[in-house]
């Protein structure tokens, strides 16, 4: 089920509105709490404002506002709402977490876009933490939890989940520095550097000597294999005048990792290499047919996560042409 | 190119280890989660007990049955399973456990073994996280067992009863060892992030040619500089149709890295000279810069490759005591002869 970014900015926005709820009525109908609590109601009514503007801007702009606003509100909520927490190891916790929601809402808030990233882990462990955290604390040291704390807990903690379920949200980007940097190298043109295990099949690597010894024009076109790095897309074209160019691309119809003129080739059993001019080569690997991927489990003859190497061969079969002029 | 048979043959015994290491981990796995059902059946037939050998009789069953031996395959399932166990055991007892020593331990437990399953599907994508983490987990997890056996023995002198009462817990330490020694393992320590940037890197660079603080040993020095002043030795045997006259592969080492590096003289033996350098030795190779080698010779203890465009490759001449192996404290010491 897709959730749209409308509805998880909503459910932020609901979430906490319904934390200042809760704290108007501790106000009202809890006397120990005081009038204090109305900061803390102020505070999220004004959270959930923000985000309701920052609807108009941008979904980061939404998460900075409700970052931010949570982190106060947990401040404010855990400093005055002593009547109602009633331990200040709870309370200092409170505090504590806010504070950090503040810093990160901030910083994402003043640009700093790897932010969202920390928002993303800080949440996710603080809420793991809250609920492992809490249900410890009242086993061990309170053995009867208040219902008034736990709606406290509860509607802190819907809240935080909410923002976590929006800062997830794919249109900011990876999950993380690690991902982000993993997925501009692999698309970085260089990455066919490390390309060891790409291979070709040995008809079509015959085919590409056909067209580069033909005198006429011709194209070789199939997919090369490569189990670690994934497939990628390898034309031969000879033009009219004799060049003879070598391109290989992520995929059918897309962006070219790499080209060369090829001037001369040679195939031994197990390679095919394709000379270009100053030094330049390129060897690929060959075999009669597609080859298992042992890094992927073979169950009741089937290999997980990928198609059967039969249906691969009818793919490529359609996919691959050899055409030679003249 | 003659890389490749040997990179083939390499790759054999590789898979060969790692064929009998996750065989051998499948069929733990089950032997383990047999017994433990037999011998929950016989004398604690509580259903959370009973429950938890079922993922690590299913995650051996998988792994058993997987033709490929994929270790990546193999390690996450190990880690599912005994994640699952671990949950499966201690998940209900947190809530229902009187002794608060006992609920903390439980609670520990199954939030490693949330760790463990995490890890695993991790390993199944491919990913590895990172291996300090896992060890400290599954440290933990034998530090556990470990006080579970001390708590239930504590006193007691027969090893027997011991061994007998406690198989459990020895068990899961055996296993946690097992996994050790499999996170351990190149292909799985390969998979973290820091490893794959690394990898990705070292190659990009080593493909541009850029090498610095490099050694190559005196051997390959003194044929680098015979084969770029035409030393016949090198020519190739029968003609394949490229325009290879001659080739040497030689290696030079960077750090603890080898980068391999291939002098291939073009179009007869008065052609032009050309370097290429890889981290890995055979395999595919694209688009490879080549180099326009013009002399090489050593200066002042060093390998000079003077290359067109005034570019230049300098290697160290590595000593031959650098290189490990019996370690001698003469300096003439040279491999394969006796100190």
């Amino acid at each position: 089920m897709k959730v749209s970014r409308f509805a998880k900015a909503t459910a932020v926005m609901a979430t906490m509105a319904a934390c200042g709820i809760l704290c108007l009525y501790f106000t009202v109908f809890v006397q120990a709490a005081g009038l204090r609590l109305v900061v803390p109601a102020v505070v999220a009514f004004i959270g959930a404002a923000a985000c309701g503007y920052e609807t108009r801007n941008s979904l980061k702009g939404v998460i900075a506002a409700a970052c931010f606003f949570a982190g106060l509100f947990l401040i404010l909520a855990s400093f005055f709402g002593y009547a109602v927490i009633n331990d200040v190891v709870l309370s200092a916790a409170g505090v504590f977490t806010g504070l950090v929601y503040v810093i990160l809402g901030f910083s994402v808030w003043c640009g700093y876009d790897f932010g969202m990233i920390g928002i993303r882990y800080v949440y996710a462990f603080f809420i793991a933490f809250q609920i492992i955290g809490f249900w410890t604390y009242a086993r061990l040291i309170h053995m009867i939890v208040d219902a008034r704390l736990m709606s406290v807990i509860v509607f802190t903690v819907a809240m935080e989940a909410a923002i976590l379920l929006l800062a997830l949200d794919k249109s900011l980007g990876d999950r993380s520095e690690a991902a982000m940097s993993k997925h501009n190298l692999r698309t970085h043109d260089s990455s066919l550097a490390n390309t060891e295990d790409g291979y070709i099949l040995r008809r079509y690597g015959e085919g590409i000597q056909r067209v580069l010894h033909s005198d006429g024009m011709g194209r070789v076109a199939t997919r090369m294999f490569s189990s670690r790095h994934g497939d990628k897309w390898l034309e031969l074209v000879k033009d009219a005048s004799g060049r003879s160019l070598l391109t290989i691309s992520e995929a059918v119809g897309g962006s070219t990792l790499m080209s060369m003129d090829v001037a001369d080739s040679s195939m031994d059993e197990g390679s095919l290499t394709l000379y270009g001019s100053g030094g330049q080569w390129t060897r690929l690997l060959v075999y009669d047919t597609v080859q298992e991927d042992m890094a992927k489990p073979k169950l009741f003859g089937r290999e997980l996560g990928r198609r059967p190497l039969k249906a691969i061969e009818e793919e490529l079969e359609k996919e691959s042409s050899v055409e030679i002029e003249g | 190119m003659g890389g490749l048979a040997a990179n083939v043959a390499g790759r054999r015994w590789t898979d060969a280890i790692i064929v009998s290491l996750t065989l051998l981990l499948g069929i733990f796995m089950l032997i383990y989660g047999v017994a433990g059902e037999i011998r929950g059946i016989d004398e604690n037939p509580d259903p959370a007990h009973l429950a938890s050998f079922v993922p690590m009789v299913v995650c051996g069953s998988l792994v058993v049955l997987d033709r490929h031996r994929s270790i990546q395959f193999a390690t996450g399932m190990y880690a599912i399973g005994l994640g699952l166990s671990r949950i499966l055991e201690n998940l209900l007892k947190t809530f229902f456990i009187s002794s608060n020593l006992g609920f903390l331990i439980c609670l520990a437990t199954t939030i490693i073994g949330v760790n463990m399953v995490y890890s695993g599907s991790e390993y199944l994508k491919g990913n590895t996280r990172t291996i300090a983490l896992i060890v400290l987990g599954t440290v933990m997890l034998i530090f556990m067992s470990l006080a579970s056996l001390f708590v239930d023995f504590a006193g007691t002198k027969d090893l027997y009863a011991i061994i007998r009462a406690g198989v459990s817990d020895l068990s899961i330490i055996g296993l946690c060892l097992m996994y050790l020694s499999l996170v351990c393992t190149k292909i799985v320590r390969d998979g973290t992030s820091i490893s794959q940037f690394n990898l990705a890197l070292s190659g990009y660079r080593v493909a541009q040619g850029t090498v610095s603080s490099a050694s190559v040993s005196p051997e390959s020095c003194s044929d680098i500089v015979r084969f770029c002043s035409g030393g016949s030795e090198f020519v190739k045997k029968g003609s394949d149709g490229g325009p290879v006259h001659a080739e040497y592969e030689f290696v030079c080492r960077e750090g603890p890295f080898d980068i391999f590096g291939v002098l291939q003289r073009w179009h007869g033996p008065e052609g032009e000279v050309y370097l290429s350098l890889s981290p890995f030795k055979g395999g595919s190779s694209f688009g490879v810069k080549s180099f326009r080698v013009m002399s090489a010779e050593v200066r002042d203890g060093r390998l000079v490759i003077d290359c067109d465009d005034r570019l230049r490759k300098v290697f160290r001449i590595r000593e031959a005591d650098e290189d490990d192996g019996p370690v001698s404290s003469r300096k003439d010491f040279k491999r394969g002869a006796s100190p």
